[in-house]
């Protein structure tokens, strides 16, 4: 970083942090990611008493387990940072404000940027290591790489949403109606999500699902170590290892064309 | 107001709150899923396991079923009372009993507790818990899923009577865990969160002497 830039920069992330994250909001979002974890995980033993489930299966479904409900939370603080935060920028001319920094235009999205996704998924992070520590260590320390597959897999499809969210927030230009329309996208995704689910089921064909772990590839991967479960296995589809780590840098590569599609609205074609 | 001070001072109320939620969840009751009760003969120079009955045959007062397979999750307490009429050494196994007699090379009508404590000094890793106890309580949760059983081994020249009373719990979050975490985690943040809270004090104060003059 050139000498005397990172101030300005500074300025803009201590701005947007404020904005994003008023006492006391992170800290009920705290609470809540704590509380939601630990209130809904359910390490049930149904399966393992068989002795056949390997130790990845088991730290794969806890790990899941533990992310459920915690994940519709961070969703919610991206929703309020990106969909209604940035919006409400947009409409009420705080970004203009922003623009009187000696910044390029791509560095003020990006702290912006650090603020409402990256200290969520900071938090997010934090918090389910921290309880998955406190509550299962002997099953999460030995596979660790299982832990970080799993949150890597299951933060693209948030990251996927966000970015959609942020190229939405940039045409509508109103933080409301940006809102809305991505709470609709939300739930339509989700019910497509189930039907291609059912389809694939219902015609014992794995490519709506392969399909589908493009977009979320925590299908995919909870597809792989299901195989390992015959009991709770769903359909023939046994994905290899190489197809779940293609699935993740695909969904990812979506994510961060999303995100450059952003700042390039941002940079050139948002006429502030 | 310096950056710093606001940066550090969040970073408290976060942490504060984090410890609240911690202690609101060891604070949540558990509640028994399985109790179980009554008594073991342990003669001498032998071991026994805990609910020897056969799968399937469970009298309606024996519900834990460890001599064939009992599994605990660290979401569950194991928690058992004991009386003896003489000292045993009490272990709780992280095996299911068949691999424990596979282990030993040894039938299931052959309970050696010299064999048992000798497999013991050399796979440590197999105990979950031990003790020496005449009165006492069995209390563990695992830190992952275990195949749980409960030994008693008599290795005296007397026959020794074992009475039982357990129950497993089931829980949220380990509580003593959650419990010692907020009690570190409260203060730790409220310290941090203090000169953020002192100098919005001093501002306010401030604000509202511009305000009377």
């Amino acid at each position: 970083m050139e000498k005397g830039k990172g101030k300005p920069f500074l300025e803009v992330l201590s701005s947007a942090l404020h904005e994003d994250y008023r006492f006391p909001i992170l800290e009920i979002f705290a609470f809540l990611y704590v509380l939601g974890t630990f209130a809904l995980v359910n390490i049930g033993s149904l399966g393992f008493a068989l002795g056949s489930v390997s130790g990845e299966a088991v730290a794969f479904r806890v790990v899941t387990s533990a992310i459920g409900f915690s994940l519709f939370v961070f969703l919610i603080l991206i929703f309020k940072n990106i969909a209604f935060g940035l919006g409400s920028d947009l409409e009420k001319g705080i970004i203009q404000t922003y623009f009187s920094y000696p910044l390029k235009r791509s560095r003020i999205l990006s702290a912006k940027l650090v603020s409402a996704v990256g200290v969520s998924i900071a938090l997010f992070l934090g918090i389910q290591i921290l309880a998955l520590f406190i509550l299962a260590p002997g099953i999460v320390l030995p596979h660790m790489g299982v832990v970080l597959l799993t949150y890597t897999a299951s933060l693209s499809y948030p990251l996927i949403i966000t970015g959609v969210l942020l190229v939405m927030a940039m045409i509508f230009r109103r933080g409301a109606l940006t809102l809305v329309i991505g709470i609709v996208l939300y739930f339509v995704l989700s019910i497509v999500s189930g039907i291609v689910t059912v389809i694939s089921l219902a015609t014992n064909s794995p490519l709506p699902l392969q399909i589908l772990s493009v977009f979320s590839p925590s299908t995919i991967v909870s597809q792989y170590y299901s195989a390992t479960i015959s009991f709770f296995s769903t359909n023939s589809w046994a994905p290899t290892f190489s197809q779940v780590l293609l699935s993740i840098a695909a969904s990812y590569v979506i994510a961060a064309v999303l995100f450059s599609l952003g700042y390039y609205y941002f940079s050139r074609r948002l006429n502030l | 107001m310096k950056r710093q001070t606001i940066l550090v001072g969040r970073l408290g109320t976060v942490i504060v709150a984090i410890g609240l939620a911690l202690l609101l969840v060891s604070l949540i009751p558990s509640y028994a899923s399985t109790t179980f009760g009554g008594s073991e003969q342990v003669p001498s120079r032998t071991f026994q396991s805990l609910g020897m009955v056969p799968f399937g045959n469970l009298p309606a007062n024996v519900t834990f079923y460890s001599g064939y397979f009992s599994i605990l999750t660290p979401q569950q307490e194991l928690n058992v009372k004991l009386t003896c009429n003489d000292s045993v050494n009490v272990y709780l196994l992280k095996k299911d009993l068949n691999s424990v007699f596979q282990a030993l090379n040894s039938s299931e009508n052959s309970h050696n507790a010299t064999l048992l404590e000798g497999y013991l000094t050399a796979n440590p890793e197999a105990i979950a818990w031990q003790g020496k106890l005449t009165d006492g309580t069995v209390d563990y949760t695992p830190t992952a899923i275990i195949n749980a059983t409960l030994i008693f081994s008599n290795p005296t020249q007397n026959t020794v009577q074992v009475q039982y009373n357990g129950k497993i719990l089931n829980l949220l979050a380990p509580a003593n865990k959650a419990r010692t975490l907020s009690f570190g985690a409260i203060p730790i943040g409220f310290v941090l969160t203090l000169p953020w809270l002192i100098d919005l004090r001093r501002r306010n104060n401030n604000k509202s002497s511009q305000l009377s003059t």
